[in-house]
């Protein structure tokens, strides 16, 4: 028996601001603090929270340091950041097909007749 | 829409924003466009001036390409830091250096060194197409292939030399095939590099305006754009190293002048 598509999804990368956080810094190089938090609407606070997770499983890389005076901080994916989007976005588009498999369909009359929404 | 389902959609729309957000290839197509369009100012200007162990070097047009070619990736790569830094996104550009940098070495002393012994060359076997022209396709599927794989490795320095090594052949094949007859195997190099824009950004647009001016730079290497001015009736006869020169830049600099107003366009309408 096949495993369950569900069974694909791992706790640290499927949540959805930490799932933000890889898909946006997959695709570019290096990412900035502030750009993440505009883009994903998060306090500072809260994405910093959700960074250090990621930064602790080894799935980014957090670089600190200045420009000028203000302090600056960057954020890059590393390769098993990659295998980890690619696997969990595998996983929910499998997930997706296996809902839309199980899904009942629905009655014909229902929805191609018109006289049935009079 | 079911949670997995509306998770997608937004890691589908947080990618097409980032990519939006981190596009800049606009300025780097109009300086292109306009370094190859000014290429043919220094098409009359002489005899190679150093020799260096048999092989001459730095005619004035070689070392206008030379100067346009490492000028146009640096200021491009430069343009790109600059653009990062502000917006908080960066492109990583050192792929596109080092295509700049193989393209630079090939044009710089490749180019000169087959060039220097041109009667030679057009004996051997390995300046014909059957040869030239396989083991360069190969070398650029290879070079795909090294950029494919890239990201995919833990070691992405193997993946780095191997994309340098197949691109330094195809433009080594390049060398062999034009450089016996005229000097703008620097167009394919310009071409190579925005090919390899392209694919970082990940843009469509991009992709079709370097692929269009990597087959204009193809038809001036091939002396194809000079058929074509005769056919059309325009400087029939040779009127001059300059005038050979204009009809060869003309289009493949037209091409990215066009190309660069487009994408302007294209991309204030998709922040719009």
């Amino acid at each position: 028996m096949s495993e369950h598509p569900a069974a694909g999804l791992d706790e640290t990368v499927h949540q959805r601001h930490r799932l933000g956080i890889l898909t946006i810094t997959a695709e570019a190089g290096k990412v900035d603090f502030g750009y993440l938090r505009r883009t994903l609407d998060m306090t500072a606070g809260n994405l910093s929270r959700h960074v250090t997770i990621l930064e602790e499983a080894g799935l980014i890389d957090v670089e600190k340091g200045y420009e000028g005076k203000r302090p600056r901080t960057w954020i890059t994916i590393n390769p098993a950041g990659r295998r980890a989007l690619s696997a969990e976005v595998a996983a929910l588009r499998a997930l997706v097909s296996a809902i839309e498999r199980a899904a009942p369909e629905p009655p014909v009359s229902l929805v191609d007749s018109p006289s049935s929404l009079q | 829409m079911t949670e997995p389902a509306a998770l997608l959609d937004e890691i589908s729309r947080l990618r097409a924003r980032t990519r939006a957000d981190r596009h800049a290839y606009v300025p780097p197509l109009f300086l292109f466009g306009v370094l190859v369009l000014l290429a043919p100012l220094w098409a009359e200007g002489g005899p190679p001036r150093f020799e260096v162990a048999h092989v001459w070097f730095g005619t004035p047009l070689q070392l206008y390409w030379l100067a346009a070619v490492v000028g146009g990736f640096l200021a491009t790569a430069a343009w790109y830091l600059h653009r990062g830094t502000r917006s908080g996104v960066r492109t990583p550009v050192r792929g596109y250096l080092a295509i700049g940098l193989v393209g630079v070495l090939a044009i710089s002393f490749g180019f000169p060194v087959v060039e220097s012994f041109a009667y030679r060359v057009a004996r051997s076997p390995f300046t014909r197409p059957s040869f030239t022209v396989p083991v360069a396709v190969a070398a650029v599927l290879a070079l795909g292939g090294a950029l494919w794989l890239r990201p995919r490795l833990r070691h992405q320095g193997i993946a780095t030399a191997a994309a340098m090594v197949s691109g330094l052949v195809a433009l080594a094949m390049l060398d062999l095939r034009f450089a016996p007859a005229r000097p703008y195997a620097p167009l394919v190099t310009i071409a190579l590099g925005l090919i390899g824009l392209a694919w970082l950004e990940r843009s469509r647009v991009l992709g079709v305006i370097s692929g269009l001016f990597a087959a204009a730079a193809l038809l001036a290497n091939f002396s194809t754009m000079q058929s074509m001015f005769f056919h059309l009736g325009v400087f029939a006869r040779f009127e001059g190293e300059t005038t050979t020169a204009f009809m060869n830049t003309l289009l493949p600099g037209l091409v990215l002048l066009a190309g660069g107003a487009f994408a302007a366009w294209h991309e204030r309408r998709a922040r719009a």
